[in-house]
């Protein structure tokens, strides 16, 4: 049977953030992995191309080349071993579960939060702090997307929670309640 | 109608403040796998076992494998539009279904929702479908009588009211003819009736509908069905569904009969959802807790202490055998739960002996007890004459010089099997019952010929109604066979009447 991706992420992520506590090179390879995190997002076809069979690795390797360029040297161990194993498509899994690692330890939450027109940096400021005493972390990262639906209010997601404070919902409720 | 614009936008404006006053809190888990009926969720980390969750699309879901990565789950309903990336959202609620004295006399899914198409059903209950049985306090031991209407029940194996008494045998040899003949059988006798139909073809449900209205059944009668097209889940679901209907009356006092058929296809549903869940499979690849599956729902079948308001729920389990194997994995799990089985033989059944009950292994462990006096008198030595019967029955055929006394057995046996014998949705009343028992232990039958006794019993029984009917109620009335012969009175004097017809063969 086939492991599912994310038993695979927790795998790799796990010893990822392990080595790097080990050698005190934690912050330094957080940051990489970010960068690299923001690399994928950016180009989602990266992953299939690496994977891809079709490709001949002469083809390959000068992406790779790239990826490795500016990483410290366990991340560029990390590509390198994860291109060979295969496994490159798992690769954003892995990255995710480096990070939650990370959050978990260092205690900071990611935040989604949809909102009818961006949020200013003391809203932002002032949303994180709340949600900090809420979640019980000690840092909240704040990521703003708009979505005009929302109307009014804002819908934050992290944890696995949704809070919904959002005019739209309202609305929806008070029409099931007129309706129904 | 006379309420004014102004009361109107008042209550909105009540119910406004408090909306904005609240936040919706959920807890959001992300699908990583759909597949048959099952889904696998990311997230959903405090998930408890067996809760309800939603889905994007409006369907619910109920939680069943809690493991570190995802959350197992079970799809009630539509699961074409699910897409893996949905979300999926905890409700906070385990699985209920609504209950009352409403749902009487309807045809409902596994969800409690009606499918007859008479509209909505008003409840104001739910009920989990998961219950805790009642404890070893909290019951009595069976002491009234369930009177199924067939002789051969009523006098070799009866059932009790709380019992727990197991139908098997292979396809086609009547078992579900002996449930729905029960459940016509209890007209104004107090009792509910839950008809659960696992995986039955919707045409035979249908089918059995038509025939309990036709009998007036339906006054009674709760019909539970999941049929084939459905998703193992619903098939899995249905017979906790129709347990938690059943329990809401018998917590309030009233005696209830509910009939699983068949708890074999459940089992093959529940294989279904755990190798889909990937729960490691056992023995005939049914996974580990199909025993506790089955044991906990039957558990829950119980007489009531009198504290507790002295309700019942007689569970009658059906179960279906292949080539007659009792000795599968099912079929042994639900007997040793079951108080007792009545299993039903396909030779005997092809052979005409309807219904085709096999009194060697066929036991009942409690209903003795709940059998009324007069019946444990008449069918006292009914099971070894038939014992007896079917040894020498062999010996018979080899047409060698018979001795009297074997001739008599074989004459009786042959009788006695007779006897047993009853068309279909014709259940008989226990007087009557008791009535040609003792007209058969007394040997009044003996002289009959054997071609004669459906007629003999059937005119037998007018006279009786006619002349005799104070006999007949005064055995309802006590129970009891009288203390005087009227009885033999009665039956001499019918016998004087009855002419045998001049084609049968002399009784030999």
């Amino acid at each position: 049977m086939a492991l599912d991706k994310y038993t695979i992420g927790q795998r790799y992520g796990t010893a990822l953030f392990d080595l790097a506590t080990e050698q005190g090179t934690i912050d330094t390879v957080y940051a990489d992995v970010v960068a690299l995190q923001q690399v994928f997002a950016d180009a989602p076809t990266l992953a299939d191309v690496l994977t891809n069979a079709t490709l001949t690795l002469e083809q390959k390797q000068p992406i790779l080349a790239n990826l490795q360029q500016d990483a410290s040297a366990s991340v560029k161990n990390l590509i390198q071993m994860v291109f060979d194993y295969g496994r490159m498509n798992d690769m954003p899994f892995i990255l995710a579960a480096f990070v939650q690692h990370y959050d978990q330890v260092n205690g900071i939450v990611h935040a989604k939060v949809t909102s009818a027109v961006p949020l200013t940096a003391e809203q932002q400021q002032a949303l994180a702090t709340k949600l900090t005493a809420r979640l019980g972390a000690k840092q909240v990262e704040i990521q703003n997307t708009v979505d005009a639906a929302v109307i009014g209010g804002v819908i934050v997601e992290a944890n696995n929670l949704v809070i919904d404070g959002s005019i739209r919902r309202k609305v929806a409720q008070v029409r099931q309640l007129l309706l129904g | 109608m006379s309420i004014k614009a102004e009361e109107i936008s008042s209550l909105i404006k009540q119910q406004l403040a408090n909306y904005s006053a609240d936040l919706a809190v959920e807890e959001v888990g992300t699908v990583t796998y759909v597949g048959d009926g099952i889904a696998r969720a990311h997230g959903l980390d405090n998930a408890m076992a067996n809760e309800l969750l939603e889905f994007q699309n409006g369907s619910y879901g109920m939680a069943q494998n809690l493991e570190t990565n995802d959350v197992g789950i079970i799809i009630m309903g539509s699961y074409d539009d699910i897409r893996e990336g949905d979300t999926v959202k905890r409700t906070g609620r385990i699985m209920e279904v609504p209950v009352g004295d409403n749902m009487i006399g309807r045809v409902i899914n596994a969800l409690g929702q009606p499918i007859d198409g008479q509209g909505e059903i008003k409840t104001d209950q739910t009920r989990p479908i998961e219950f805790k049985a009642p404890g070893v306090m909290d019951r009595q031991s069976v002491s009234e009588p369930l009177q199924t209407g067939l002789k051969a029940i009523d006098s070799l194996v009866p059932i009790g009211r709380g019992q727990r008494e197991l139908i098997i045998g292979d396809r086609k040899t009547g078992k579900t003819s002996i449930a729905i003949d029960t459940i016509i059988n209890q007209k104004d006798q107090d009792m509910i009736c839950i008809y659960v139909a696992i995986g039955q073809k919707e045409s035979t449900v249908r089918a059995q509908v038509e025939a309990l209205r036709r009998y007036g059944a339906m006054d009674y009668t709760i019909v539970v069905t999941a049929g084939p097209s459905e998703p193992a889940p619903m098939l899995y679901l249905s017979p906790y569904a129709g347990a938690a209907i059943g329990e809401y009356f018998m917590y309030n006092g009233k005696h209830v009969l509910i009939i699983y058929d068949d708890l074999s296809k459940q089992a093959a549903a529940y294989r279904e959802i755990s190798l889909l869940l990937r729960r490691p499979p056992g023995r005939e690849a049914y996974p580990g807790d199909i025993f506790y599956t089955h044991s906990r729902l039957l558990e829950r079948a119980a007489k009531l202490s009198d504290k507790l308001g002295g309700g019942s729920m007689t569970a009658l389990p059906v179960i279906e055998t292949q080539a007659g194997d009792v000795s599968a994995y099912i079929p042994t799990n639900v007997i040793s739960i079951t108080d007792g089985q009545i299993f039903l033989d396909s030779d005997l059944f092809y052979s005409g002996t309807r219904p085709a009950i096999d009194a060697g292994t066929s036991v009942s462990r409690v209903g003795g007890d709940a059998q009324i006096k007069a019946m444990k008198k008449v069918a006292g030595t009914l099971r070894v004459d038939l014992a007896s019967y079917r040894e020498l029955e062999s010996f018979a055929q080899f047409g060698s010089d018979l001795d009297a006394a074997t001739q008599s057995k074989l004459n009786r046996g042959r009788r006695t099997v007779e006897i047993l014998k009853q068309p279909v949705h014709k259940p008989l009343s226990v007087d009557k019952q008791v009535l040609i028992l003792y007209a058969l232990r007394e040997g009044y039958l003996d002289s009959v010929p054997v071609d004669d006794l459906g007629r003999y019993e059937a005119e037998l029984f007018n006279f009786f109604a006619g002349s005799h009917a104070d006999v007949l109620a005064a055995i309802v009335k006590t129970g009891k066979l009288p203390d005087n012969d009227s009885l033999d009175a009665g039956i001499k004097a019918f016998a004087a009447t009855f002419k045998t017809s001049v084609t049968a063969p002399a009784a030999n």
